[in-house]
């Protein structure tokens, strides 16, 4: 019995995604499930590096799956499922962005207690709240200066780097989920790792 | 390859997307354009650094909570249907063929039945006869015909005998959404419903009463014939129509439910029965009735806890803390509760509430220490004791997460040097009462 069910499981972690979002449209669970393994990490990294907080990256990352599962049944076989996928996530870190914005949520730069003493800022609280056991010290301090260099971008710049970087998204699958030109998302991809870099090397890190 | 042509290759080049022709004009423009190449090897540096970086995972309690919730708010695998069910059991498939052989066969003899087939609205009121007595109904059938003399009188008959019907279905429908075939009268007939049934039946006014048919009849033949007539065919009806027809034409007790109906409008009736109808299927529908259900129950607990994480991403703590609480208290043992317990200790702590963040964190880290949320909860707890000036406190703190977490230890070391100078700081008035 159990071994029936491991080697279904093995046989379900051999299909695409989209034969696997096609069997969750059955009702298959075992689908969502290796649906969620495969791209889990991909989508909370792309999250966390775009939100730049951990605590909001997973509750996003549970809604982008949940809606999801809420709009299963839309999804069409020819479509492709990361195209989908990054779709939801992108709109709703951008979402979040213009919230933000619009209801002047706290800078990453601005003191925990202005006016206090302590010149602690609230990104002086974000670093290194990674749980990963076998982090080092100097990771921390390069994440920490990269998280901020990435803060830096503009949304544009930073959802084409981190969908490429870290969903490992070919260019012309991202220039479907934002809509605009691969050429565009080329050039959006350079200037924002020039100003990744410009911005590194003001911190000090050496290239 | 000129520089404005290299700068649009450039990203191509770095992720090696570029064919090995426009690969090599593009190493070669690099070897002649020291500034080009000097972007190249920082650009290359970036990603390497980027890259360098370990991936973050996903905690496992959001994995669990995602798969929770997807479990509850999938579609359901498609079920066998009862009847598909039955199918595969030999016997049962024996039976059931040989129901539909015989009902297949009765529609058969009926339907060839002459004249009968001009009057569509009649099969409605046939097989029902049928089913309550199945001697009688040819019987009916001629009776019906003999009707046909007259062309308009009929029809409002006809109307009775399919409201009268459909009716009591309507009604048994509505209170069983998987109604059991129990009584002939209702599902017997229904068994082979015929699209011209269906209209017939859907398309009347539903007439509550027999007296209030009578009156409709009356008015539907004043333009046909004079009132001599009508009067006639009042008598012939009342004496003619056999027994069996004007049982089931009496009103039955649902229909007394629904005494506006008569002066709806035909479009609306159908509107509204073809509305009915789909309610019931949806009723009857397992996959979609049981999320729905499940959504209501869920619909609370979701509110307070989201309206809560709302309120902490715009900074409204206090309003936060509040909401976190009035969740708790109701969902204690809901799987978001430990997550609820960081969130107040967080949301204190970015309040500068610092004596309840303490607390709220030794809760909620009492509660669950091995939450993801956990060394951080008490890195800001030490942060709150330092404010506090509770310097040994914190210090312990501190020791706490090095001790615990092995991940936070830069940071725990950090609050444990800083506290300790402190604490030694503190110790030194002892050293100076000495001196005192």
């Amino acid at each position: 019995m159990a071994r029936a069910a491991h080697s279904a499981g093995a046989m379900l972690e051999k299909l695409t995604d989209e034969k696997l979002m096609a069997r969750f449209q059955k009702g298959e669970i075992q689908a969502f499930e290796v649906l969620l393994a495969r791209h889990r990490r991909g989508v909370f990294n792309f999250v966390l590096r775009f939100v730049g907080n951990r605590d909001l990256a997973e509750d996003l990352v549970q809604d982008i799956f949940l809606r999801l599962v809420a709009a299963a049944q839309s999804f069409e076989r020819r479509s492709k499922f990361t195209t989908w996928l990054y779709t939801i996530a992108r709109n709703l870190c951008i979402d979040h962005h213009r919230k933000k914005k619009h209801r002047r949520e706290a800078s990453l730069d601005q003191p925990i207690n202005p006016g206090g003493e302590s010149e602690a800022t609230l990104m002086d609280r974000l670093p290194s709240k990674s749980p990963a056991p076998d982090r080092q010290a100097n990771n921390h301090r390069i994440r920490d200066q990269i998280r901020e260099a990435l803060g830096k971008l503009s949304d544009e710049q930073r959802e084409v780097f981190l969908m490429r970087e870290e969903a490992g998204l070919p260019f012309d699958e991202i220039a479907r989920i934002v809509g605009a030109p691969v050429n565009t998302v080329k050039s959006r991809m350079r200037y924002a790792l020039q100003n990744l870099r410009a911005s590194l090397e003001a911190q000090g890190v050496e290239l | 390859m000129d520089c404005k042509q290299a700068d649009n290759l450039m990203i191509d080049f770095l992720y090696g997307e570029l064919s090995p022709g426009d690969r090599a004009e593009f190493e070669n423009h690099l070897k002649s354009c020291p500034e080009h190449a000097r972007e190249v090897e920082k650009l290359r540096g970036v990603l390497n650094l980027v890259r360098a970086q370990e991936p973050e995972e996903v905690p496992e309690a959001v994995s669990a909570r995602i798969m929770a919730n997807a479990r509850a708010r999938m579609p359901q695998k498609a079920k066998p249907s009862p009847f598909i069910s039955l199918i595969w059991n030999p016997v049962a498939a024996a039976a059931v063929l040989a129901l539909v052989v015989v009902t297949v066969g009765l529609a058969t003899y009926f339907t060839s039945k002459p004249g009968l087939d001009e009057e569509p609205a009649l099969e409605a009121a046939r097989p029902l006869a049928v089913a309550e007595k199945p001697q009688p109904l040819p019987v009916a059938a001629a009776k019906a015909e003999e009707k046909k003399e007259y062309a308009a009188a009929p029809e409002p008959e006809v109307a009775v005998a399919e409201k009268t019907y459909k009716k009591p279905r309507r009604a048994k429908r509505r209170k069983s959404p998987a109604p059991p075939p129990k009584t002939p009268e209702v599902w017997g007939p229904r068994a082979k419903p015929k699209p011209g049934v269906a209209t017939g039946a859907t398309g009347g006014a539903a007439v509550p009463g027999d007296t209030a048919v009578a009156g409709k009849t009356d008015r539907g033949m004043e333009g046909v014939a004079g009132a001599e007539y009508e009067k006639k065919a009042k008598d012939k009806k009342k004496k003619s129509r056999p027994a069996e027809e004007r049982d089931f034409a009496k009103p039955p007790p649902p229909m007394k439910v629904a005494p506006t109906a008569p002066s709806a409008p035909k479009e609306e009736m159908m509107e509204a029965e073809s509305v009915s109808v789909a309610a019931d299927m949806e009723d009857d529908s397992y996959p979609q009735a049981a999320p729905r259900a499940r959504k209501v129950a869920k619909k609370e607990p979701v509110d307070y806890y989201k309206a809560a994480e709302g309120d902490l991403a715009n900074q409204r703590y206090d309003a936060a803390v509040s909401k976190y609480r009035t969740f708790l208290a109701q969902h204690s043992s809901d799987p978001r509760a430990a997550t609820a317990r960081y969130r107040i200790a967080k949301a204190l702590f970015l309040a500068g509430r610092c004596s309840e963040a303490v607390k709220a964190v030794e809760t909620a880290v009492a509660g669950s220490p091995r939450h993801p949320m956990a060394p951080n909860a008490l890195l800001d707890q030490g942060s709150c004791y330092e404010k506090l000036n509770r310097l040994s406190e914190a210090n312990a703190t501190y020791r706490r997460i090095n001790r615990d977490y092995p991940s936070y230890t830069e940071e725990a070391q950090k609050g444990m040097r800083r506290t300790r100078r402190e604490v030694e700081g503190d110790v030194r008035p002892t050293s100076t009462e000495q001196h005192r």
